[in-house]
């Protein structure tokens, strides 16, 4: 029988969650204390966990927090109900380790439906076996061509897609734009990671991966310039392994440069999208790039150009990139004079800010290319 | 809708200084009703979550019991639309809704101004006699922290705490 175990310091709710749950055939756990409900969570893990945010001594977010850390609970799915309705309430919950949010606006039955939804999302159904996802990584000889855009859209293009689990890997040095973009605040990367003696594992990355309210999860390389270190091209391959085994996507942003986290990311994909610009400086670096995948044996059927349209100007027409390249352009990104970097700034991408652009268009039609439902 | 709450009204109050979510008793009359009773300064509160401003989802303090200075209080928002004043407006004059965007002590707030017939800001702001004015889709943000934002059904204003307030000339559709 599946075991929830709900939080929650008012009695009253807490009774009519338990009563619907029950009735829903439930097995229910109760606990009105924060402190309570760790307990008997670490004592017998249950299949789910519903946690109220407004309690008193520890909070639900510090509950979901240490739900999180314990071995024997770090991957069991969490939703929090909770009256606070603020949006900036959903993004803390989300990082703390809730994998829903649900405000107490919902009613009971909505509640049931959620918790079928979310037990259904994170237990594969027994005797199914898990295919592993799709490593994506995107790259461009040439910088400034829109790689971190487009990782960061198409990522969150991804996660929209029902039951798609996605991870976001930022492999850039040079610009740190990921969380920039997405308006997440880590408190650790794969600097730190890096760091420590241990075996990467699902739980081990998670701690060090902060959630976007999307529901697309980002592994930052590195919180500040003053704690640059080197990552070596072994560890980039051990967490692109274990990434793929945890989520439907990986996408990768990588910096303009063949530097061993890139080689290692690049050699290690399902897809590599070649972002170009329609100028020629820019498709001369592509042909480049082309060769030096021919020689890293970089499968032919793995690589997907796309142009995209970072400036306002006519550029290249297609056929003429086409030609060059003596392949075909699977997509065009157009140019986004002015959304684009109102998105940026705000930190809400633009596949979810203003969903209805051109641009946001086109990332959704090759986040259906990768990923076809 | 609160079928948790008990007859409760959970809501986020804010002084110019913090935010405070707690529940309020709305069983024999509604939050505006309360906050509109001249009769009593202060408002009891019920399970009380304290945050500041510029970290607002972190809790830093929780009582079971608190009391809150009504003219201390800048503006509070709820989740639903219906938490309103209970007062009857007879169908005679069409309701319009008008955009408003109003500064308060450390805060901007956008919304839709419900206006029953004629819109007349001196009656509104001056003549009427209630101290808290309702706002419908309210999105506030810290004039500090302009990145985050609250947002919910209904927002009720402290009239005496407006700095700027700016309204649309026509009804929006
Ligand atoms: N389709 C587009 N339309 C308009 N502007 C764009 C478009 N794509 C990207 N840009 C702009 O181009 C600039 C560079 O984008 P971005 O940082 O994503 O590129 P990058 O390839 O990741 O750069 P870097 O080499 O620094 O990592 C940004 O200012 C971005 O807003
Ligand atoms: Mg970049």
């Amino acid at each position: 029988m599946t075991k929830i175990l709900v939080v929650d310091d008012d009695s009253h709710a807490l009774r009519l969650i338990e009563f619907a749950l029950t009735k829903a055939g439930y097995e229910v756990i109760t606990a009105t204390r924060g402190e309570e409900g760790l307990q008997k969570a670490f004592q017998s893990p249950p299949h789910l966990a519903i946690i109220d945010l407004m309690m008193p001594q520890m909070d639900g977010y510090e509950v979901c927090r240490r739900l999180r850390q314990n071995e024997r609970t770090a991957e069991i799915p969490i939703m929090v109900f909770t009256a606070r309705i603020q949006e900036i309430d959903r993004q803390t919950a989300l990082e703390a380790g809730a994998n829903e949010f649900l405000t107490k606006t919902a009613t009971p039955n909505e509640l049931v439906s959620k918790v079928k939804e979310l037990l259904a999302k994170s237990a594969p159904a027994p005797g199914v076996e898990v295919t592993p996802g799709q490593i994506t990584t995107l790259f461009s000889l040439r910088g400034g061509a829109g790689v971190s855009s487009i990782a960061v859209n198409l990522a969150t293009a991804l996660a929209q897609q029902p039951n798609q689990k996605v991870a976001l890997l930022d492999l850039c040095f040079s610009s740190s734009s990921v969380p920039l973009m997405l308006n997440v605040r880590p408190t650790l990367s794969l600097v730190e990671l890096a760091k420590e003696d241990t075996t990467i594992s699902l739980s081990v990355l998670e701690k060090y991966m902060v959630a976007h309210p999307s529901g697309v999860k980002v592994l930052p390389l590195v919180l500040s310039m003053a704690r640059v270190a080197p990552i070596s091209a072994k560890t980039v391959e051990s967490v692109l392994s274990v990434l793929k085994n945890g989520f439907n996507h990986v996408i990768v942003d990588t910096s303009s440069s063949l530097d061993d986290m890139t080689l290692a990311a690049l050699t290690h994909s399902d897809q590599i999208i070649l972002v170009l610009v329609p100028e020629v400086v820019s498709v001369q670096a592509a042909i480049v790039t082309l060769q030096a995948f021919r020689s890293l044996g970089v499968s032919e059927e793995a690589i997907v150009p796309i142009v995209n349209r970072t400036f306002a100007q006519d550029g290249l027409s297609t056929e003429t990139i086409q030609n060059a390249l003596k392949r075909p352009i699977k997509a065009m990104i157009p140019h986004e004079p002015e959304l684009l970097i109102q998105a940026i700034n705000s930190g809400t991408p633009l596949t979810l800010s203003q969903p209805a652009t051109a641009m946001a268009t086109a990332i959704r039609k090759l986040a259906s290319v990768l990923s076809p439902s | 809708m609160d079928v948790y709450g008990k007859g409760f009204i959970v809501a986020d109050f804010f002084t110019h200084t913090y935010r405070i979510s707690a529940r309020a008793d709305t069983r024999k009359r509604s939050l505006a009703d309360h906050l509109n009773d001249r009769l009593t300064s202060y408002l009891e509160l019920y399970d009380t979550f304290v945050s500041r401003l510029h970290k607002p989802s972190e809790i830093v303090a929780s009582y079971s019991l608190a009391s809150l200075r009504k003219d201390g209080i800048t503006f509070v928002i709820l989740a639903t639309e219906k938490e309103t004043s209970e007062r009857h407006t007879y169908g005679y004059f069409a309701k319009q809704f008008y955009d408003v965007f109003l500064t308060v002590p450390s805060f901007e707030i956008k919304g839709k101004l419900q206006v029953v017939g004629k819109l007349d800001l001196h009656v509104l702001l001056v003549k009427g006699t209630d101290t808290f004015i309702t706002i419908s889709n309210p999105v506030a943000s810290p004039s500090l922290f302009p990145d985050i934002t609250f947002t919910g059904g209904t927002v009720l204003v402290n009239k005496s705490r407006i700095e700027l307030f700016c309204i649309s000339e026509s009804p929006s559709p």
